[in-house]
């Protein structure tokens, strides 16, 4: 799986705010693009050179989007055709790692530049500049690496969040670093490495221990939920970390994920508050665009359902993607033809409602921790049910530590409410923000399994 | 831009922080002198007999019955070197460190992929046993450009760091958890469980031609002629080999080309009798380590395939 060293994060960070530092501040989020761009350099090597010139490209149909918005579409397509063609004839089994040892082999060939540098999350934000500019939000930016900026900035084209142009333009000409902002900053890298190294990255040995063993039949939905839980701890605290490292510049981005996620009851509250900004770009630029021509509301259900395959194909073109946006799209359909909000005790079905969530959120999960469909259905319905006993006797220091670990973080997001991390222990007395620092670090050097932030979204 | 409290705040904050850890690692850190691997080393960089060293991974740990192999070729200097967590750049460090005892020594070294990884372990111990970490990696990579070289050897200082700041094993003494296991890091480790029921992990003897990919021979080829070129400078036969179980298929498709493409000299023979004479679920401890049952035949079978390379004392 994509990690990044935690030395190679540290690295940039210092470099950056050196760099920053000195530059005036006019020109400041120019000191940051070339850190970005000598990070990249570092990672991807003379590869840049093609993210240089689909930059460029981009930039230019800009200003040719302005003169002939009617061809928006055709321009959008040569310019990012040779990028969706990559991700296309590239396809890679994004969890193979927890069904098998996929080996970060030791070569020169090491930094493919689709794993290093995302450029699912450049396309995507090179589509809704484009778009912006034919629907008139924003007027072509002049100034070319202002665009290059926004398209390439590191922390974020590694797995986003996603942001407009407008949303990102003015906070890069706003960049400084102040007392507050690094404050702010390092609470949320503080916390995102707790969620990674100790959570995270626990979870995902104890899910590779459980599905290396004999377990089969219903038991295997346990595998499901682990799963579940790691997607969510592994990829919101890299997003922390992202939102903290640009947090120090004072750059705000966008929330990726609610507080709390994992108690949704029901698939539609989760979606709202899952990837949100990924969610939200599909259903501006894809979902709307879709809904203005069914103007009698009938076939609503059938473009959710392409929305979804859509997410789904961009993840992966696979057999096993396309169920997995099969059976969202099923499941949010059938949740809006039963009406769950209409039902009766509210606060009964809120509660009864997270339980049926996690089931079903695990049994979609299974997809992904199995190699195939064949494997999945004779695991799970074929072979006779079987728990290893042994499994609890030999993790149980691992399950302890995680049970512990998601307590405090849940705790911590319980009495957040809805706002930051940050936000929330800025609020807090003196004593209390550093005894919640200390906590966290010692935990994260006692129980943290070491080397880099495992970064599981850096491969879409 | 006012940032002087900030800086204030990070160095008081990082003094606690290490101070605490420190502390810590002062009071429950292992005594690194006692630890097997350094008696291991210490005895071998004296030893002036012929010796032979399996170097490996786990795989090697609890496959590999050096008393087995002893009693079979009577000869008493035959050690198991496997290292839990070892790839091939960790099996490389160690025969380095043992090649700088000039005697003569047979290496039989376990093919496993190329990962920018050591195991924890020897990196907590590399300051007590002198092992050449980072000398060993850039010599090497010498073959890669300045760019990948310093990807990789950024990787492993990574790990190095880390290693040293994280208090993960001084927890589990103060807690008294797995303190049986300490040792089990290093050297022969049977398990006498069979906790899994295929044969799916084996490797089989029709693998040979199914495995052809030219790239990673390329690619290891570098890395092969790196270590044979020590070897002959210190007085050490190289001499490689399979494990008998694989985790994954990514694993066989790296190196069963590699394995084929050396010269027989060079390798330890894989007869299809000795595979099919292994290909039993009993002998499994899991999905990719021998039990004490699959170790001992496994052991008694290897001994005929090592009757060229070992000399009866």
């Amino acid at each position: 799986m994509p990690s990044l060293d935690l030395l190679l994060l540290l690295l940039y960070l210092l470099f950056s705010i050196a760099i920053v530092s000195i530059i005036p501040p006019p020109h400041k989020w120019k000191g940051l693009l070339s850190s970005s761009l000598l990070f990249y350099y570092f990672l991807a090597g003379d590869k840049i050179i093609f993210l240089l010139l689909f930059s460029f490209t981009i930039y230019c149909l800009g200003f040719l989007i302005k003169r002939y918005p009617a061809k928006t579409w055709l321009f959008i397509s040569l310019a990012l055709a040779p990028l969706i063609l990559i991700k296309v004839i590239t396809p890679d089994f994004h969890f193979r790692h927890l069904t098998s040892v996929k080996n970060n082999y030791l070569s020169e060939t090491n930094s493919s530049i689709i794993q290093v540098l995302g450029i699912s999350y450049f396309t995507f934000n090179g589509i809704s500049y484009l778009i912006d500019i034919k629907r008139k939000y924003i007027q072509p930016e002049k100034n070319f690496l202002l665009v290059l900026i926004y398209l390439i900035y590191f922390p974020c084209i590694l797995s986003g969040p996603l942001h407009r142009a407008k949303y990102l333009f003015s906070q890069f000409r706003q960049i400084s670093i102040t007392d507050s902002s690094i404050s702010s900053g390092l609470r949320l890298i503080l916390i995102g490495l707790f969620k990674n190294i100790v959570v995270g990255k626990r979870l995902s040995a104890l899910l590779q221990n459980l599905v290396s063993t004999e377990i089969s039949g219903p038991c295997y939905l346990i595998a499901g939920l682990l799963f579940f839980f790691y997607l969510y701890f592994n990829f919101s605290s890299f997003i922390d970390i992202f939102q903290g490292i640009s947090k120090i510049f004072n750059i705000n981005l966008k929330d990726n994920f609610r507080n709390r996620i994992y108690l949704s009851f029901s698939r539609q509250h989760f979606w709202q508050g899952w990837h949100i900004t990924l969610n939200e770009w599909f259903r501006d630029y894809f979902f709307f665009n879709l809904a203005k021509q069914d103007r009698k509301r009938r076939y609503t259900n059938a473009i959710l359902l392409i929305t979804f395959l859509l997410i789904a194909l961009w993840h992966e073109v696979s057999q096993i993607f396309l169920i997995w946006g099969l059976m969202n799209a099923s499941w949010i359909i059938i949740e809006k033809k039963v009406n769950l909000e209409a039902l009766p005790y509210p606060g009964v079905r809120r509660k009864l409602g997270v339980v049926y969530h996690l089931m079903l959120a695990s049994v979609l999960a299974l997809v992904f921790v199995s190699p195939d469909l064949t494997s999945l259905i004779h695991r799970v319905f074929l072979s006779p049910g079987n728990f290893p006993d042994y499994f609890f006797r030999n993790n149980l220091n691992n399950i302890a530590i995680i049970i512990g670990a998601f307590l405090l973080v849940d705790y911590h997001y319980s009495k957040a409410g809805t706002i930051k991390f940050d936000e929330y222990v800025g609020s807090k007395p003196l004593i209390s923000r550093w005894f919640i620092y200390t906590q966290l670090a010692l935990l994260i050097i006692a129980f943290g399994i070491t080397n880099g932030v495992d970064n599981y979204y850096v491969q879409f | 831009m006012r940032v002087k409290k900030s800086v204030f705040k990070l160095i008081l904050f990082t003094s606690i922080i290490s101070l605490i850890a420190f502390c810590f690692i002062r009071q429950y850190a292992t005594s690194r002198k006692n630890t097997l691997i350094y008696t291991f080393f210490r005895q071998s960089l004296q030893a002036t007999d012929t010796s032979y060293y399996f170097i490996g991974s786990s795989r090697v740990q609890t496959s590999i019955d050096p008393e087995v192999l002893k009693q079979t070729l009577g000869n008493k200097h035959i050690y198991n070197a496997g290292i839990s967590g070892g790839t091939l750049l960790s099996n490389c460090i160690i025969a380095r460190r043992l090649m700088q005892n000039k005697s003569p020594k047979v290496l039989f070294i376990e093919l496993t992929p190329m990962l920018p990884e050591v195991p924890d372990y020897l990196l907590k111990h590399q300051d007590d046993l002198n092992l050449e970490i980072f000398g060993t990696a850039n010599q090497l990579l010498s073959h890669l450009n300045f760019l990948s070289k310093c990807r990789l050897l950024l990787q492993l200082a990574n790990k190095y760091v880390t290693s040293k700041l994280f208090i993960v094993d001084e927890v589990r003494n103060l807690m008294r958890i797995n303190v049986e296991k300490t040792e089990g890091h290093f050297g022969f480790q049977p398990i006498s469980e069979n906790k899994y029921h295929s044969v799916t992990p084996f490797l089989k003897f029709q693998d040979f031609n199914n495995y052809n990919d030219k790239g990673s021979v390329a690619r290891y080829q570098q890395y092969i002629n790196e270590l044979l070129k020590l070897g002959h400078q210190s007085n050490s036969k190289i001499v490689f080999f399979l494990p008998v179980t694989f985790r994954s298929e990514d694993e066989k498709e790296t190196t069963i080309p590699i394995y084929k493409s050396l010269p027989d000299s060079t390798k330890l023979q894989m007869p299809e009798v000795l595979l099919k004479s292994m290909e039993n679920a009993s002998y499994l401890a899991d999905n990719n380590h021998l039990n004490l049952a699959g170790a001992k035949v496994y052991s008694h079978l290897l001994a005929v395939q090592l009757l060229p390379f070992i000399k009866k004392e």
